[in-house]
């Protein structure tokens, strides 16, 4: 499959946060359609994958992205068959109104309800998601004999390429780091020199507390690890000493709660292999799955690679293909220094 | 089912906004000509289409559905590669951000800041076009200066679909329905002379409306019009209600309907057993607020689609309110004669 392929399967694919089972399936199937031996596990919603048999005397590196999305769970339906939802992940509520949504595992289409003129307060402050309702078109009755409480809601729009090597799609966040785990993993096998036992772990939940990746990694116990995320990419009205830049290469974290030596020696490989790669200063926490993998069981040392992304948390997140590249020629590289 | 929903669908996908409307027009040209008597272009862009009666009968009447939806213009580049763009029509910056739009060919995303960076105070802002910018994937300013010109229209994306209980979601419902259904009505015969009239810009002002230049005793405007019929809102205040049929008006924002109209309407309706209502609040307006003050007063009618989520990427109307709407049309025209 090729990289296009792989990120609009991907991004296709639903997800939100504790509904990760068809997304670890979709993964593990291009996993195993690039290499047929793999040896994958389903557990607890998360998909880990270990890329090489397990050599004792190698330091074992994990390579996590988080496959969950954002998105909302159906918590009532109304007297007139309209949903009303929780939030899972937080959006920019001024992308709701009117919005195409499409609920449950058969992704009924819906629309978000919007206030007409007539109704609409001039001075309006945007929506709680405690506010909304959703229009899926039928009564109550058949709203019931279709859709139940706690089905999840997808923010969704289709996948497309725009302008140069950019994509727009929904859950680029962070299916774009899958991807870029998945490119750096033919790299790795196709070098066959690996340094260390590589582990792939796509983990559940990290849009709400990051439990996916704790579990996980207490159950793999690597010794280092490399978080692949997205992060933010300038664009107007964004502040552009604080933000990484589209097309200009992987961004590699550098923040308290990382390791200074690993970061460092990113910085090393990737000017060494002409990498094009920014450095993302995040003071205190990375506010990725970095922060909890990195005090599992007696410490991991840890690094980002973060793709930089534009609209975060929209139905409409735009990524650089080039970015997701460098991401994964900067982990192989990585993993046979 | 009477509503012809391929052709509803090919209509709503198309792209004409305000002052924009050729690939409309020309659709509708194609579709219809073979079923004028006459039909003409005129400096305004309305397409008027003269259909002869089989009969002798001397009332001359109109039937009108405009051709363009709300959309966007470019206004200016951004530093990033980015454009803004302001409104054609009635579009509320509430509910445009995260939409994919399409201009020249060219697909965009309506994007902001993130919120992750806003402070409180910014996420508390209300919803402001001076915030968003539409992101082709251009790399630089000079990249978008070569593929996009100032004034460039802007669309929401084709979006058109079936879902629920017979019920569509689109961009342009509004009123290319309208466009729908005087298609389908000029391929049938009536007794008496009928005009019917394709109309530009009435999302700015009902500008097509006030050009049109034919002389006729009625008009019937063929139009969607706003249903709030959710939970949360007093019963009045929902103005229309889904699948409780087509909606005819006696006052909105634009017109005071002739009241002589409105009651035959109304009763030629309930002869026929076709589903109507009407809107339980004074508001909107459309093309009767231009043709009812012309030629010394057409008497004017609309008969509508109760609407929900007007004037945004998803409109959502009901296929059985479209049926009603199309045979009340059909029996008006043919009542009228007598």
């Amino acid at each position: 499959m090729d990289q296009l392929k792989i990120l609009e399967t991907l991004t296709d694919c639903d997800g939100v946060s504790g509904d990760e089972k068809n997304i670890c399936e979709t993964v593990s199937a291009i996993l195993k359609s690039e290499i047929p031996h793999i040896k994958t596990e389903i557990r607890d919603n998360n998909l880990i994958a270990f890329l090489t048999k397990k050599d004792p005397n190698k330091k074992t590196l994990l390579l996590d992205a988080h496959i969950d999305r954002i998105g909302f769970i159906v918590t009532h339906i109304t007297e007139n068959g309209f949903l009303k939802v929780g939030n899972i992940g937080k959006t920019d509520t001024k992308i709701l109104p009117a919005a195409r949504v499409y609920v449950g595992e058969k992704r009924l289409p819906g629309v978000i309800c919007t206030k007409p003129p007539h109704l609409s307060d001039k001075e309006s402050k945007p929506l709680s998601v405690s506010d909304i309702l959703i229009d899926v078109g039928l009564d109550k009755k058949a709203t019931e004999e279709k859709i139940s409480v706690g089905d999840r809601v997808l923010l969704h729009e289709k996948f497309t390429r725009l302008q140069g090597d950019r994509i727009a799609a929904s859950a680029l966040d962070n299916r774009a780091g899958a991807a870029a785990i998945i490119m750096a993993m033919r790299k790795i096998i196709a070098e066959n020199s690996s340094k260390y036992n590589v582990v792939l772990l796509f983990s559940s939940c990290e849009e709400v507390n990051e439990r996916g990746a704790i579990i996980s990694t207490f159950s793999i116990n690597p010794d280092i690890a490399i978080v692949v995320d997205v992060t933010f990419a300038y664009s107007h009205g964004e502040d552009k000493d604080t933000v990484g830049e589209m097309g200009k290469g992987v961004m590699i974290g550098v923040s308290a709660t990382l390791d200074k030596e690993f970061s460092n020696a990113l910085i090393d490989i990737a000017k060494a292999e002409n990498i094009p790669f920014q450095v993302e200063v995040m003071p205190q926490k990375t506010g990725t799955n970095a922060d909890m993998i990195s005090t599992n069981r007696g410490g991991v040392k840890t690094a980002t690679l973060s793709i930089p992304l534009k609209f975060m948390h929209t139905q409409s997140e735009v990524v650089s293909l080039s970015d997701i590249a460098s991401t994964a020629d900067l982990i192989s590289a990585f993993a046979r220094s | 089912m009477n509503m012809n929903i391929k052709l509803l669908e090919t209509l709503c996908n198309l792209n004409g906004g305000s002052g924009d409307e050729g690939k409309i027009r020309e659709f509708i040209y194609e579709k219809i000509k073979k079923n004028a008597d006459e039909i003409r272009v005129d400096n305004l862009g309305n397409l008027i289409a003269f259909k002869k009666g089989t009969g002798n009968n001397r009332v001359r009447l109109t039937l009108t559905a405009h051709m363009d939806e709300v959309s966007f213009i470019v206004t200016s580049y951004r530093d990033d590669g980015t454009v803004r763009f302001a409104p054609v029509g009635g579009i509320n910056a509430d509910s445009v951000l995260g939409r994919r739009v399409i201009s020249n060919g060219l697909t965009g995303v309506i994007g902001s800041k993130a919120i992750h960076n806003m402070t409180e105070k910014e996420q508390q802002k209300a919803a402001d076009f001076d915030d968003f910018s539409i992101d082709f994937g251009f790399a630089d300013k000079a990249e978008c200066q070569e593929k996009i010109s100032l004034g460039d229209r802007v669309y929401f994306e084709e979006n058109f679909i079936l879902f629920g209980n017979e019920m569509v979601a689109s961009k342009a419902i509004d009123d290319r329905f309208g466009c729908a259904i005087l298609i389908s009505l000029i391929e049938k015969n009536f007794p008496c002379d009928v005009t019917f009239a394709f109309l530009t810009q009435e999302e700015v002002g009902c500008r097509g409306a006030k050009a049109l230049d034919i002389d006729v005793d009625i008009a019937i405007v063929i139009e969607t019009t706003t249903a709030a019929d959710f939970d949360g809102v007093l019963d009045d205040k929902k103005c229309t209600r889904i699948n409780e049929g087509a909606v005819v008006t006696f006052m909105d924002h634009g017109t005071i309907y002739d009241k002589n109209l409105y009651e035959l309407t109304r009763k030629i309706a309930t002869e026929n057993g076709i589903k109507t209502q009407t809107k339980t609040l004074i508001a909107g307006g459309n093309d009767a607020s231009a043709l009812y003050i012309k030629n010394g007063g057409i008497k004017t009618i609309a008969i509508s689609i109760p609407c929900r989520y007007l004037h945004t990427a998803n409109c959502v109307a009901s296929l059985s309110d479209m049926e009603m709407v199309e045979k009340l049309a059909e029996k008006m025209i043919k009542k009228c004669t007598e």
